[in-house]
């Protein structure tokens, strides 16, 4: 069995963004593996070890500090890892499937491949459905919760207001795991110090030869300006609520 | 002049409240085609007309029942796109929507954004929020058409009223058996979409019970507000999760946003940092979030909101 | 007659020659066992003057065991009269095989003096024990477990001196029992007991006959007693004086530095009972379940399943069962104690805060904080097995450098309008104030923070921080057992601080303190680090602040568990207190001192849920409330938040502050 896990070289989400010039940031901030990604990551290994055989593969496609990123999700298990490196901080999101697919096809038929739903830095939510469409295989992404049958994963994606779609998809697929899958191990020590002998394979986006339309193009990146004080309404509640019904309603028009 | 599409998401038999935002969007760039994938147009075509809508194509391909085949659903959206040549296919950002904007994209490997805020037509960027909220990128969508999923409540409404033709389109597809939908499990009680809410009104861990989340459906009731919950609160067993807002719940965007005892935390206001207007009520007149509202009261919720809900009802 | 004497002394020396040999074969084992266990030694004692010093105060002086006015006096009679008795029981013994052995016969007014002397002696035994049967049988506290083990040792030790009363009665009535010696007036307490038994009225024939027999009940008491001892919590009588011996020096302690990067180690922490070492051991058979421990603790105290009494008792136990696969070289057999053993379960190890009450109160010195910090590396490294709250607190550790995930960019952000150089802008800072993590981020401990900055600055002190480049310090990573990430701080503000090499840390967190001071030495760190309630004292002893002298009304003080009992810092906050206060020195709340109650929050507890038992400040609260004062002050940002929070919970209108706070109030005011 051999199951494939995308994951992500992120800046973890309680870190502050200083975006620098036009569409870079101040990459010197702690980086994790993409929150979303674990939960692919954790269903991977679980399924692997019910199997009782086969690997895990994480794939990458990063600048040289995402092996720490690699190194966690190995320490969680994932038995080897492929980098596809480059210094882009926002590698458009066609390229990334097409360097996927080909380090998929340089190490060998996919069982199953896991994705994050969306990453928390670009939010693209469209590289598993791009990969799938590289690979010529069916996609289902949001999956929180997981059922392998013969030849068809029975998942679950919650749609709105809580409500959830039940599909039938036929593996090998790509499945975009997020919250509620299941609960990401938190790794031990052993594992950890294993982790960092295990194997992962770097290569340049450069060298892989492979050209995508990149349609779409970060053209600026803004910081979102805070809110400053709230404007305090005083006196008793009565009267505070009072004049909080008028501003909202005549004033900001929001009731 | 440009056709844009609006891909008109239904549940029910019914058009999703955040549809008409939409089709205002589409209208900066164009005349407005509708998709409907429930063969069910010709009921729609006055409503979607009062928005401006001018085209409503009733997609259908054979017995094929889009609602449980979504790559044919996508590969149908994608010959609508070709047949009616529209420059751009917008939709809602839910998850439904996302994922057939997703898979029409594919089918016409066109550019695709989704969860935008904001769309130009004549520049072909779009904005949307990178880093949980942090930071608005620009995009550039190069190429044509391009496809774009927009954030619920991120455009008014426009009182438009055109004439609206449904149209048939009929289309052949092969080969879409991967991916069936078998099943819809509703949720729970009756929860109302926080996503799609133009007003919510939340509750943070001092509200102490599940019982006493109550108070806020009172008070929820007379705003036509969604009631969320914060991470504490769910935690602690007083709200569901899903009515969870922030970071690891529920993205929302409404007009107004009335939280109530809730301290401010950072992965809180991940998820409703783009509120228009934001209103803090807390006891502790130090609370990090009267730094990130607009507006703030320093009292126990137990008495500010009773209050708000009689001064609401008093508008009526 | 003599048939009966060679029947005697065939059958004493044989049963001697049993009994000691037993005797020896279970401390044989016991020390093998000690020599067996997998654990690193812990290396050779050191300072050994010192330590001499330390035998003579504490275990001939009993003067640790006093601190507990009433049972300490009862035992300091229970051991000065056994000791005592022991030269006359080993007479006795040695007479039983060799008829007309006598030691008096050689110095006869020496061995009527320690007669005399140990007759008073061995009778203040019975007294002892009659105070430790009343608290027993008639008070009955919780601490105090009444089991057989308690019950067979009294019964024993009673019985052996009633005999050698009864004994020395005999010898004075009796020629037969006197064996040539004239004991007139030899025994003042045991002279009594002719007359209460009416010994001297009893016929020659019965004298002996009662001789003998309480001889053989002397004897065979001691000698049931000596196999008896090495099983039960007596067995403190062989191992409490070598654990004094061997017990820390110093008060301060360090938590042990596992070797986390050491690739052969097959594991980490405490999972099996076999991965004590040999002074762990020690411990354990130390133990004399005298309850002190379990009376202080605060987990105990507020109905969660923590004793330490009981956890020793258990890690004891478990010890015990798995003795034999030990000293079979079947170490492999034996499994992780945790959830496994009785008594030792998940609860037990994460209710504990770390206080150290336990290890101040122990009489014997038992070190119960090493096997629970161990217990929980092991839970956490190895079994990744910790309350589940606890994960994002570690994740937020690991990324952002404090428990709560704000931004490490952030860090600054509560001095940005006070002007507060980093020591990258003032290098030569005399002063390099280390903030912490609760102190920077936390709403209620920057305020403290912000006092603080406003005290210095009006003292003209030449301060830099670290500003963004602080990362937390480590406590709560280290004391929840995940040494792999404390390690990881550690040496990341190691190098930090290496780097700028300050002359002096100031810190108003007794975590951050005790880690800086104690810990960081481990890792290539060693600085001159100073808490804020000495320093403010300095500033004031230096007259660069000045604070008004009010009548604050009456304040008292809550010693902070990582300042006092952990640093042996009391004093400081005291008298800035009452230099504050018209000289008023604050109000004593009963649990003070070595003695004071935990806030609750240590022990990483602050970021855990807190489920069993009642709550551990409120019942700090009340004993506020019960003070009667209107002000607590601290000197701990932790404490301060519980203190409050705890306050609020009993519906209380008594404030909480920080010394720095309080200070502050009173420079400024005293300047207007």
């Amino acid at each position: 069995m051999r199951i494939y896990v995308c994951v992500k070289h992120v800046p973890d989400t309680a870190a502050n963004i200083k975006i620098t010039d036009g569409t870079g940031y101040d990459s010197k901030v702690k980086f994790v593996p993409n929150p979303y990604d674990e939960y692919g990551v954790e269903e991977a290994i679980s399924l692997v070890e019910k199997a009782g055989e086969g690997e895990v593969v994480a794939l990458c496609v990063g600048d040289a500090g995402a092996v720490n990123s690699l190194r966690s999700v190995m320490a969680m298990g994932v038995h080897r890892s492929v980098l596809v490196k480059t210094d882009d901080q926002f590698p458009p999101s066609d390229l990334v499937a097409k360097a996927l697919a080909k380090a998929i096809e340089q190490e060998g038929p996919a069982d199953l491949i896991f994705t994050g739903k969306q990453s928390v830095d670009s939010e693209g939510m469209q590289t598993s459905y791009l990969l799938a469409s590289e690979l010529g295989l069916p996609v289902a992404t949001g999956v929180v919760t997981l059922v392998l049958d013969e030849g068809t994963a029975i998942v679950q994606r919650e749609i709105d207001g809580g409500a959830r779609e039940t599909l039938a998809v036929t593996t090998p697929c790509v499945l975009g795991a997020t919250k509620g899958l299941n609960e990401p191990r938190f790794p031990k020590l052993p594992a950890i110090l294993k982790a960092k002998k295990k194997e992962i394979k770097e290569m340049d986006l450069a060298a892989l030869s492979i050209t995508a339309a990149e349609t779409c193009r970060i053209q600026s990146l803004e910081p979102v300006q805070e809110r400053s004080n709230a404007k305090i309404l005083g006196g008793t509640t009565e009267e505070s609520v009072a004049a909080l019904v008028k501003i909202l309603r005549e004033e900001e028009k929001v009731i | 002049m440009s056709k844009i599409g609006v891909l008109i998401e239904t549940a029910d038999q019914t058009i999703k409240t955040s549809v008409p935002g939409v089709i205002a969007a589409a209208a900066l760039g164009g005349e407005v085609v509708g998709f409907v994938l429930d063969g069910l147009a010709d009921t729609y075509k006055d409503q979607l007309g009062a928005f401006g809508v001018t085209e409503l194509v009733n997609l259908t391909a054979g017995e094929l029942v889009f609602s449980k085949a979504p790559e044919a659903a996508g590969q149908a959206l994608a010959c609508g796109v070709k047949a009616f040549g529209v420059t751009a296919l917008l939709g809602v950002s839910s998850p439904v929507g996302n994922d057939l904007l997703a898979r029409a994209a594919v089918a016409l490997k066109a550019p695709l954004a989704l969860d935008c805020i904001d769309v130009d037509f004549a520049k072909n960027t779009v904005k949307k929020s990178h880093f949980s909220g942090k930071a608005i990128a620009t995009l550039e969508m190069v190429g044509s058409p391009f496809v774009c999923g927009i954030r619920p409540n991120s455009f008014e409404p426009a009182d438009a009223a055109c004439a609206c033709t449904a149209k048939d389109l009929a289309v052949t597809i092969e080969g879409c058996e991967a991916v069936k939908i078998t099943k819809i499990t509703a949720a729970g009680s009756g929860q109302k979409d926080l996503t799609e809410a133009m007003v919510i009104i939340s509750g943070g861990r001092p509200m102490g019970s599940a019982d006493n989340f109550t108070i806020l459906d009172a008070c929820a009731e007379k705003l036509s507000a969604v009631v969320g919950a914060s991470r504490a609160a769910v935690d602690a067993g007083y709200a569901a999760h899903t009515m969870q807002v922030g970071q690891t719940g529920k993205i929302v965007n409404p007009k107004l946003y009335i939280g109530c005892g809730l301290s401010g935390s950072v992965q809180h206001f991940a998820g409703m940092k783009t509120s228009k207007v934001i209103v803090a009520i807390n006891t502790d007149k130090d609370a990090p979030i009267f730094s990130k509202s607009d507006y703030g009261i320093i009292g126990d919720l137990f008495d500010v909101v009773p209050a708000l809900t009689k001064e609401l009802a008093k508008l009526e | 007659m003599t048939v009966y004497l060679i029947v005697k002394s065939i059958f004493m020396a044989g049963l001697l020659g049993a009994s000691f040999y037993l005797f020896g074969t279970k401390l044989k084992r016991l020390f093998t066992i000690m020599q067996s266990v997998d654990g690193e030694n812990p290396g050779q004692p050191n300072r050994i003057p010192e330590r001499i010093k330390v035998l003579f105060k504490d275990v001939l002086g009993q003067t640790n065991v006093r601190r507990k006015k009433m049972p300490g006096w009862a035992h300091t009679l229970i051991f000065f009269g056994f000791l005592a008795v022991q030269p006359h029981s080993l007479e006795l013994m040695v007479r039983g095989v060799i008829p007309g052995f006598s030691v008096g016969h050689l110095f006869p007014g020496i061995y009527n003096a320690y007669l005399f002397i140990a007759d008073i002696l061995g009778f203040l035994v019975l007294v002892g024990f009659a105070y430790a049967a009343y608290r027993r049988f008639v008070i009955k506290p919780k601490y105090l477990t009444m089991g057989k083990d308690a019950n067979f040792i009294i019964l024993f030790t009673c019985t052996i001196i009633l005999t050698f009363h009864l004994i020395n009665a005999c010898q004075v009535v009796s020629p037969y029992a006197a064996h040539g010696h004239d004991y007139a007036s030899v025994f003042p307490v045991s002279g009594m007991f002719i007359s209460l038994f009416g010994l001297a009225g009893v016929s020659p024939g019965n004298q002996i006959g009662l001789f003998e027999l309480f001889y053989w009940i002397h004897m065979l008491t001691i000698m049931g007693f000596l196999i008896y001892i090495p099983g039960s919590k007596h067995l403190h009588l062989l191992a409490a004086a070598p654990n004094v011996f061997l017990k820390p020096l110093e008060r301060e302690k360090a938590i042990a530095k596992t070797d986390i990067e050491d690739e052969e180690a097959e594991t980490f922490g405490l999972g099996k009972i076999n991965e004590l070492n040999w002074k762990n051991v020690l411990n354990l058979y130390a133990c004399t379940e005298c309850g002190r421990c379990q009376e202080q603790c605060p987990a105990d105290h507020t109905g969660k399943p923590l004793s330490p009494k009981a956890f020793v008792h258990d890690l004891k136990t478990e010890l015990f069962n798995r003795s034999q696969k030990i000293l079979d070289g079947k170490q492999e057999e034996i499994e992780p104690f945790l959830n496994a053993a009785e008594g030792l379960t998940s609860d037990v190890i994460w209710s504990c805060t770390t206080c150290r009450a336990c290890e101040d109160i122990c009489p014997v010195n038992i070190q119960h904080l090493d096997f629970m910090i161990e217990a929980r590396k092991y839970q956490v490294l190895m079994e990744a097995s910790f309350p589940e709250e606890m994960q994002d607190t570690f994740v937020n550790m690991e990324n952002q450098g404090n428990p709560w995930g704000f931004s490490s960019d952030t860090r600054e952000n509560w001095c940005k309008d006070l002007n507060i150089p980093t020591i990258r802008k003032n290098p030569d800072a005399d002063i390099l104030w280390f903030v912490g993590s609760a102190s920077s981020f936390d709403d209620r401990a920057v305020k403290i923070s912000k006092a603080l900055a406003g005290l210095l600055e009006r003292a003209g002190t030449n301060v830099a921080i670290l500003g963004n480049e602080e990362w937390g310090a480590g406590d709560t990573a280290r004391r929840a057992g995940n040494e792999y990430l404390a390690q990881a701080m550690i040496q990341q503000n190691v190098e930090t601080l290496n780097g700028c090499k300050p002359k002096r840390i100031l810190t108003a967190c007794p975590h951050t303190y005790n880690m800086l001071k104690n810990e960081y030495p481990q890792f290539g760190g060693t600085y001159d680090v100073v808490h804020h309630s000495e320093f403010l004292l300095e500033l004031i002893q230096e007259k660069k602040l000045v604070p008004g002298n009010k009548n604050l009304g009456r304040i008292t003080f809550h010693d902070s568990c990582y300042l006092g009992r952990w640093n042996g810092i009391f004093e400081a906050p005291r008298q800035l207190i009452a230099g504050m206060n018209q000289g008023q020195p604050p109000v004593e709340m009963g649990r003070t001192g070595d003695k004071g109650f935990c806030c609750g929050a240590g022990g990483a507890r602050m970021f855990m849920e807190e489920t069993l038992g009642s709550y551990i400040n409120v019942d700090r609260a009340k004993e506020i409330q019960a003070s009667g004062a209107d002000l607590v002050a601290s000197a701990c940002p932790y404490c301060v938040t519980m203190l409050q929070d705890g306050l609020k919970e009993c519906e209380s209108d008594i404030k909480v502050l920080d010394i720095a706070e309080l200070l502050y109030q009173q420079v400024s005011e005293e300047n207007k």
